[in-house]
């Protein structure tokens, strides 16, 4: 009898330490693939994730504590900065990339438009420390939440001790952004076969598999990697991309490829925000003219009548997820 | 037969009676709708975005990009007194897109003032995202704490052919002292069906070349007083 009590709670204790799988892939449709974020030094959990929201909306990360994280990344906005071709930061500074969206990240590989950031749990140290953006240090990030009235208390429940540290802080504002999981739009209920494309929808699905989808790849309209777009360098940013980080000339001018779901809610677009309109961004890619030179995806040139345009556009709509958007998981904790 | 006739003599009056309030209740219930127009005028001409504008007296050229504002809580009155106030009001105007918004108002109301807020008030601001022209999403909302963006204005401000200024300015802020909402007032002659309103940009570039910011985007003094100084600008030009 003995033996049976000690092996029945072995098992619960088994089974109880693998809950945090169960519990992150029920965020997720089944037909997607295991993700590339390493859950193993982060267990996913949910009083993780509520602490981590907290941080998210909090301005003390700022040196003059007035900008969060979602200062830039709105939830409205599926978590990028609408309306704004560049970041702001403390004092009205304006930084130089435009915010990208916050979803479906545990299933990338590389963080920021330059790919710098191989890490999530590394990726909040950027902005947080970047002069033009909050200016501040970790250090004294980490003073200010320990010398609050509210945050030792609740690392205390999660930690069992007040104590609070890089590590900790990180990996909680990690914890939020993996549950920003969007996969609630029309085009997934079409997979799930609840409901079908209109012909408008289906001929820019048929469309975008045969002139875009080789860089936006389903179903994360991604490939998670980085392409030269044929733009114009902008004079007054002077951004190279990816060769700003790895000081090879080859990377002059790769971006990384973003995701297009919630499309319809993230605009501007492109890494400087200089389109403000879907419309735009498709002549931008209709004008690359085919050439050997070009970056592999555009060797071929993208011709496109202006119908045709118009209904890809239609289907890059059926990316909006409005359940995603209005999720009160994700808004600021009242 | 005769002693029907009074039956049929009130009914006749009470159906003319019906009849009359019915129409007399449908002439004072129509709805007059006025149109509120927005611009900006320059060098006494109207401006329109993404164009280039010269100054005549000098070397200097402007290019305005971004003009939006939310106009809010309008009220019309009539020798003092309020008359009429519009419910739930809240209208976005965007310049590029949408410079106009209409008011559906009792018809038979004498007015000679009326009023409205430039921006968000810290009701609205503090009942959380709402939704018509108040949905975060159109691009005029910070966050949970700094509320909505009374007002952008952004564009190039050239003052050689060497020397270009951008200008970006998002005005909002709506607790105690950061308060930026600017409560306007203005006479009207008469019930019209269109008021035209335009920002007087000759006096809003001289303030704007001699501000030593050519960037806001958060609540603070600066903004109360950029505020002001659009609110003094704005003009009923007819």
């Amino acid at each position: 009898m003995k033996r049976f009590v000690a092996i029945a709670i072995l098992l619960v204790v088994i089974f109880s330490s693998f809950k945090w799988i169960d519990d992150f892939a029920a965020l997720y449709p089944i037909y997607w693939p295991k993700p590339t974020y390493d859950f193993t030094k982060n267990q996913f959990s949910k009083e993780k994730v509520e602490l981590g929201r907290k941080l998210f909306y909090d301005p003390i990360f700022s040196k003059n504590n007035k900008i969060s994280c979602a200062s830039c990344h709105s939830p409205y906005s599926s978590f990028a900065h609408i309306d704004h071709a560049l970041s702001h930061g403390i004092y009205d500074s304006i930084g130089t990339r435009n915010a990208p969206v916050l979803i479906n990240l545990a299933w990338q590989k590389y963080f920021m438009w330059d790919g710098s950031i191989l890490n999530l749990d590394k990726q909040a140290l950027t902005p947080i420390t970047h002069p033009r953006e909050m200016g501040e240090s970790m250090n004294h990030v980490i003073s200010k939440l320990q010398q609050s009235k509210n945050y030792p208390i609740l690392f205390s429940k999660i930690y069992g001790d007040s104590l609070i540290k890089e590590d900790r802080v990180l990996k909680c504002i990690t914890q939020f952004l993996l549950s920003l999981i969007s996969c609630n739009s029309k085009y997934d209920s079409v997979m799930n076969h609840t409901t079908s494309f209109t012909k408008q929808e289906q001929n820019g699905y048929t469309l975008f598999k045969r002139n875009c989808a080789a860089c936006h790849k389903e179903p994360f309209f991604t490939n998670n990697n980085f392409s030269k777009n044929e733009l114009t360098i902008n004079s007054s940013l002077l951004d190279f991309g990816r060769m700003n980080f790895t000081g090879e000339k080859k990377d002059s001018m790769l971006f990384k490829v973003p995701t297009l779901r919630n499309i319809e809610y993230s605009y501007p677009y492109m890494h400087d925000g200089r389109f403000t309109k879907l419309g735009d961004v498709l002549n931008h890619y209709a004008s690359i003219k085919a050439s050997v030179h070009n970056d592999k995806a555009f060797q071929k040139g993208m011709k496109l009548s202006s119908n045709e345009k118009i209904d890809i556009i239609a289907f890059l709509l059926t990316l909006s997820d409005r359940k995603f958007i209005f999720n009160e998981d994700h808004l600021y904790p009242k | 037969m005769n002693h029907f006739r009074p039956h049929l003599i009130t009914l006749r009056i009470s159906l003319m009676a019906f009849v009359f309030t019915f129409l007399f209740s449908k002439v004072y219930a129509q709805e007059k709708a006025i149109r509120f127009d927005f611009g900006m005028i320059y060098n006494k001409q109207l401006i329109s975005l993404n164009k280039d504008y010269y100054n005549s007296s000098s070397t200097d050229s402007f290019n305005i990009t971004v003009l939006k504002f939310y106009i809010s809580n309008i009220c019309f009155y009539d020798k003092k007194k309020l008359v009429w106030r519009e419910n739930n009001s809240a209208h976005l105007v965007d310049v590029n897109t949408k410079d106009y918004f209409t008011v559906n108002m009792p018809n038979q109301l004498n007015i000679d003032k009326v009023s409205f807020d430039l921006g968000i008030d810290s009701v609205t601001n503090t009942s959380g995202a709402l939704d018509g022209d108040l949905d975060p999403m159109l691009g005029m909302y910070w966050t949970w704490q700094s509320g909505y963006i009374n007002l952008k204005f952004e564009g190039l401000y050239n003052y050689s052919v060497t020397q270009q200024q951008p200008f970006e300015f998002h005005i909002g802020g709506y607790n105690g002292e950061d308060n930026a909402l600017q409560h306007l007032y203005f006479d009207v002659d008469t019930v019209q069906n269109k008021l035209s309103f335009n920002f007087n940009l000759d006096s809003i570039l001289n303030e704007l070349k001699n501000l030593n910011y050519k960037h806001l985007m958060s609540p603070g003094k600066n903004a109360v007083l950029f505020s002001n100084m659009i609110g003094n600008n704005l003009m009923l030009t007819q």
